[in-house]
């Protein structure tokens, strides 16, 4: 009896290409060309090997894509890379900057890793003290009226600068001078800064006053630690009757009064 | 300055303390000092009566000394509104 071949009424998947494989009509065949996983379907009626499916992105001959890859943008980015778009909607790896760079629009449409802007204010640290403190006549130098409240933990004192801004509410009795100031009292090291931009008025008493200083500690002036900020009389007799004063002193004062210091930490141009 | 502390800072060598002047003899004793000294007053001080007892003497001594301004404003035939012009703290003593 006669024997008819109708060959492959069907698609049969022959796995990824074999160049010494032969394949014939209908034959499905997985193959990379430019690093693009196509599927590949076999036309010819004559089996054949060694013709490849593709060749630089074109079908050959005898293959035509049964299902076409695309590239894997994503997965060819590389390592240590940010994806973003070009103006033609195509990714565009970019590597990742360097150790406190941030991500910036460097231009129209475009980004890129840089330095951060040379003057950034870090952090405002805040303290307060809301006791009144009466001091005698005869203290002697060198002496803490008061603690603030908390711990000052600068973020980086070997390269940000410090604003310092202090004021302090004082009832002055005359004569006073002020040789007045915050003590850091570190964990390792103390640094006094009395002498610096130092904001006195004594209007002779008994009479509401006001004690301060505003000045800067540059980068490097003191060691990385947490501080202890003593208000602190350095000469004997500089110090004023009471500081932040309240009813005890007049009515008029209304309440409490309360000694702001306010530190800025800044990194400088 | 208070009479309180006029009257803390003359019986003694007063460093310092924290919170309100002292009204009663609890109060004196529970004085709390400045940061790291470890006592209100250099030396020995004063008991709360002695305070008490300065206290009125200063007090004494300053309505004598306006008791004394009136009087010499008066010797001087001024009225009682010339001399509040003057000093309107003796207000009560005219």
């Amino acid at each position: 009896m006669a024997t008819i071949d109708l060959g492959k009424l069907g698609f049969v998947n022959k796995g990824t290409y074999n160049n010494s494989t032969t394949y014939e009509k209908n034959d499905l065949v997985q193959f990379t060309d430019g690093g693009i996983l196509s599927t590949y379907l076999y036309i010819d009626s004559t089996a054949q090997s060694g013709q490849a499916p593709s060749s630089s992105g074109t079908a050959g001959s005898r293959w035509v894509y049964f299902a076409k890859g695309v590239a894997d943008a994503v997965a060819s980015a590389g390592n240590n890379k940010v994806l973003v778009t070009d103006g033609s909607g195509s990714l565009s790896p970019l590597s990742i900057g360097s150790t406190g760079q941030l991500l910036k629009v460097t231009g129209t449409n475009t980004v890129g890793f840089a330095a951060a802007d040379p003057a950034v204010l870090r952090k405002v640290h805040n303290f307060r003290h809301s006791t009144r403190v009466s001091i005698g006549t005869a203290p002697g130098a060198n002496i803490n009226a008061f603690t603030f409240s908390g711990t000052f933990t600068p973020v980086d004192a070997t390269n940000n600068s410090f604003y310092v801004n202090l004021t302090v509410p004082t009832n002055h009795g005359g004569n006073d001078f002020g040789s007045h100031g915050v003590r850091f009292d570190g964990s390792s090291n103390t640094y006094d800064f009395n002498l610096r931009g130092v904001k006195h008025i004594d209007v002779g008493g008994p009479h509401m006053s006001i004690e301060g200083q505003s000045y800067i500690i540059a980068a490097g002036e003191m060691a990385q630690q947490s501080f202890t900020l003593r208000y602190r009389y350095y000469e004997q007799s500089s110090s004023p009757d009471t500081v932040c004063v309240n009813t005890s002193d007049n009515s008029r004062v209304g309440g409490q009064t309360t000694a702001e210091l306010i530190i800025f930490e800044y990194k400088n141009a | 300055m208070t009479t309180t502390l006029k009257a803390m800072n003359a019986l003694g060598e007063l460093i310092g303390f924290q919170g309100d002047d002292p009204t009663t003899a609890t109060q004196y004793k529970a004085l709390k000092p400045l940061d790291e000294q470890s006592s209100v007053y250099k030396g020995d001080a004063p008991t709360w009566t002695q305070i008490t007892a300065k206290i009125k003497e200063i007090e004494d001594a300053e309505a004598k000394a306006k008791t004394d301004k009136v009087s010499a404003y008066r010797k001087v035939s001024m009225t009682d509104d010339e001399i509040r012009a003057i000093d309107p703290t003796l207000e009560e003593y005219l």
